[in-house]
């Protein structure tokens, strides 16, 4: 373990780990901004920070969590686990994928660097709404600005080349006979990531490039008679199918974990990817319902209203043929399991409460408000993070050789599970409150108790994630051995020894018409395949789920 | 402190239909997201393991694709079902854009509103200007054509259900009719800066007599 091998690899296992770590890393200051604005609203009328503060706070804790945090993150799996999952050496092309994983630490490190800046990081909101991002209005915010958007940029680049990179990998690479519908579904579910990635990051690259060439060149794209509506435009073609983009992979996640934790293959695995096309596609064509309350004309709205209504249809089925999948399983709880199942509910809040907002009439009562936000954290802490942190879980044994420990992870998910619904549901009951305020009057004792249940909550949360560090780092270094396979799973990662070897298979694999693995070079794959312990066409021994006799 | 608050009083016309279109959303959401919830409970009881329960036949293993499972009739049936719940919800929606997006042809207020960093003007008919207070007659229609001087605001009016975007070089329009008389809050709701938490206006809902004492009958 030296420093050069990690700051030189282009092995796409050790770029998994780099993003994988440094996800958790802006995960950390994105979280601890969070802390920091629960800690303001605690009680009505507190100043333990200013409202310049508080609104780069409000600003970067946005920006760090949907583009730093969870785009590494799955970018880590994906890095990991795509190449083994598909039965190739590496992806298409290592020393870019290397570039990537750089330019979007790089990107993270800019746009947070403005911290120490005069002026202070970006303080606009996540969605840097114009004009307010332009020099005209926020002279006294230009290194925050300019740095935040920098960084975007260099993160747009960033995810452009690794996009390339993975569907080149994808399309060229899969090993003989593992045909489309033979991936896993983690797979077809970052194929759907990569392809609203490709339509979405130019144009967010378009906006980023146009703001910055105001502040730079002099140019007026975003202070004119019309600059606030193209921006509003070009940012929610670009935010909400972004949405979509972080939201797959966690899917993905699910897909995997409740089929092997239940000991049945996924329920209508045919149907799941019809869905995931439909749902793609319909993703890039329903931004308008961010902008029901612009002026935009009636039409439009009721045509966003229902395309909204519709694509929660493909949702509503996925989620559906997860549960569909449980039926006749016997359902083992660990740790992954307990994360998995623990979102669906919770997702069908935030599922549930999103149609409320796809209607163009609701939106006058609570576009903006605390109701948004109550929604939204509904959706991406189950569905991405949590289903993420359920895949670390998931594949700890794979990439680390050790077990995680069952008590601390139990631990983990219950303090989340609690924390996060203390920390969020509260909010949906002070719909009247907007968003983003550094504080509020003591006469509205509503929005006070609510603000201290939630702080309650979030104080639960932090604890969890403390417990979830502790296991990583106890359970990396002294963990009991893996072995191959320690959950039954059928993909190909889990042919390969823990941890797999930097050169993960010896011969391609071959994937018959039955779906049965085969290498080439081992004409008896499968006594090769169970002496590296991987426990082929055996049940699962007992042993290994001796904690589960309660 | 109810559900989302949507059911304080009636305060103005045009927000029943939003507090009516509101609970339909809730209960249709609370009967289908509920029945799926127990319907996720019981599966997650009823197939848990048990020391000693065999593996099911099909369980995944390592170096084996698992065949797929269940048939694509299926997702028709269940793509025809939430469609079917998305059929009411539509049009309830496309009822309620209807209603709010035409002021009702009645004898109307018209104010212009102004939304700047960080306050909100108001002017009358007849030139009064107000800062941070709206003075409106009960029972009578209010348009706003409002627009802002410098950055984007939101006008939001809690206890009315209504907001509109208060866009530089634009003018939206939104209309209430007040049915009650009382004194409310509106906040703006787009981040504009660091004053964004404290640009409120004050809504004084009055008699209309009152209000002609206010206003002079300047029209």
């Amino acid at each position: 373990m030296n420093i050069v091998r990690w700051l030189t690899t282009t092995n796409h296992k050790d770029i998994g780990i780099l993003y994988i770590l440094a996800a958790f890393l802006l995960g950390a200051i994105g979280g601890l901004l969070g802390m920091v604005m629960k800690a303001q609203t605690t009680l009505p009328e507190l100043s333990l920070i200013s409202a310049s503060f508080y609104n780069q706070s409000v600003s970067v804790h946005g920006l760090v969590m949907v583009l730093w945090f969870v785009s590494p993150l799955f970018l880590g799996f994906a890095n990991y686990m795509i190449p083994m999952m598909i039965g190739c050496r590496d992806l298409a092309f290592p020393r870019l994928n290397a570039m990537s994983f750089w330019m979007f630490l790089f990107g993270g490190l800019v746009a947070a660097s403005a911290f120490f800046f005069p002026g202070g990081a970006i303080a606009t909101g996540w969605t840097i709404y114009a004009p307010l991002n332009t020099p005209q209005y926020s002279a006294g915010n230009a290194f925050g600005i300019v740095l935040g958007v920098a960084g975007a940029a260099m993160l747009i680049i960033a995810i452009t080349l690794g996009t390339i990179n993975f569907v080149t990998t994808i399309a060229h690479m899969r090993a003989p006979g593992m045909t489309l519908l033979k991936m896993p579904l983690f797979v077809w579910f970052f194929i759907a990531t990569l392809a609203i990635m490709l339509y979405v990051f130019p144009v967010l690259g378009v906006a980023g490039l146009t703001l910055l060439s105001d502040w730079l060149l002099g140019t007026n794209f975003y202070a004119s008679p019309h600059g606030a509506l193209l921006w509003a435009h070009l940012f929610w073609i670009f935010g909400h199918p972004e949405v979509y983009v972080i939201l797959f992979p966690g899917l993905g996640v699910v897909a995997e974990v409740i089929s092997v934790f239940s000991r049945r293959p996924i329920y209508g695995k045919n149907i799941i990817i019809t869905c995931i096309i439909i749902s793609t596609i319909m993703s890039l064509i329903v931004w308008g319902h961010h902008m029901f309350v612009t002026g935009v004309s009636a039409g439009w709205r009721i045509y966003m209203s229902i395309m909204t209504e519709l694509i929660s249809i493909p949702f509503g089925i996925i989620v559906l043929c997860f549960i569909a999948t449980l039926w006749k399983g016997s359902i083992r709880f660990k740790t992954p399991m307990m994360f998995i199942l623990g979102i669906i509910p919770l997702f069908l809040i935030g599922g549930a409460t999103g149609v409320f907002n796809s209607s163009a009439a609701l939106d006058y009562s609570i576009r903006g408000t605390y109701w948004i936000i109550a929604h939204f954290h509904y959706v991406l802490v189950p569905a991405v993070a949590m289903t993420l942190i359920g895949g670390i879980y998931y594949w700890f044994p794979k990439m680390t050789g050790r077990m995680y420990s069952e008590k601390l992870g139990h631990t983990h998910f219950w303090l989340t599970f609690i924390g996060m619904n203390l920390t969020y549901f509260p909010w949906f009951l002070i719909s009247e409150m907007p968003r983003r305020m550094v504080t509020y009057s003591a006469t509205q004792t509503t929005w006070a108790e609510m603000h201290l249940l939630s702080s309650v909550g979030a104080v639960i949360l932090l604890l969890g994630q403390i417990i979830f560090v502790i296991n990583m780092i106890s359970s990396g270094l002294k963990g009991p051995r893996a072995l191959s396979n320690p959950w039954g799973g059928y993909s190909l990662e889990w042919t390969v020894s823990s941890p797999p070897p930097a050169s993960t298979f010896l011969k391609r694999p071959i994937i018959t018409e039955q779906g049965r693995v085969k290498y080439s070079f081992y004409p008896t794959s499968w006594a090769h395949l169970e002496n590296d312990g991987g426990r082929i066409e055996s049940n699962i021994d007992e042993t290994d789920f001796k904690e589960d006799s309660d | 402190m109810s559900i989302c608050s949507i059911c304080d009083q009636v305060v103005t016309t045009s927000q029943a239909p939003i507090e009516s279109l509101f609970s339909i959303y809730f209960w249709v959401a609370l009967i289908a997201g509920g029945g799926v919830f127990l319907g996720f409970l019981y599966f997650v009881f009823r197939f848990r393991y048990i020391p000693g329960k065999q593996e099911p036949l099909d369980a995944p293993k390592a170096g084996v694709i698992p065949p797929l499972r269940g048939s694509s009739k299926m997702g028709w049936i269940l793509a025809l079902g939430l469609f079917l719940i998305f059929i009411p919800i539509s049009v309830a929606t496309k009822d309620t854009v209807d209603f709010i997006e035409k002021p009702p042809a009645e004898d109307s207020l018209i104010i212009n509103v102004e939304g700047f960093q960080y306050a909100w003007s108001f002017t009358y008919p007849n030139g009064v200007q107000t800062i941070s207070t709206l003075r409106v007659p009960k029972d009578k229609v209010i348009v706003l054509e409002s627009t802002s001087r410098d950055v984007f605001h939101n006008l939001w009016m809690p206890q009315f259900k209504l907001m509109v975007d208060t866009i530089p070089g634009q003018t939206n329009v939104v209309w209430f009719k007040a049915i009650k008389t009382g004194s409310y809050t509106a906040h703006c709701n787009e981040i504009c800066g660091v004053g964004h938490t404290f640009m409120k206006a004050t809504i004084i809902v009055q008699e209309p007599e009152e209000f002609q004492k206010w206003y002079g009958g300047g029209n």
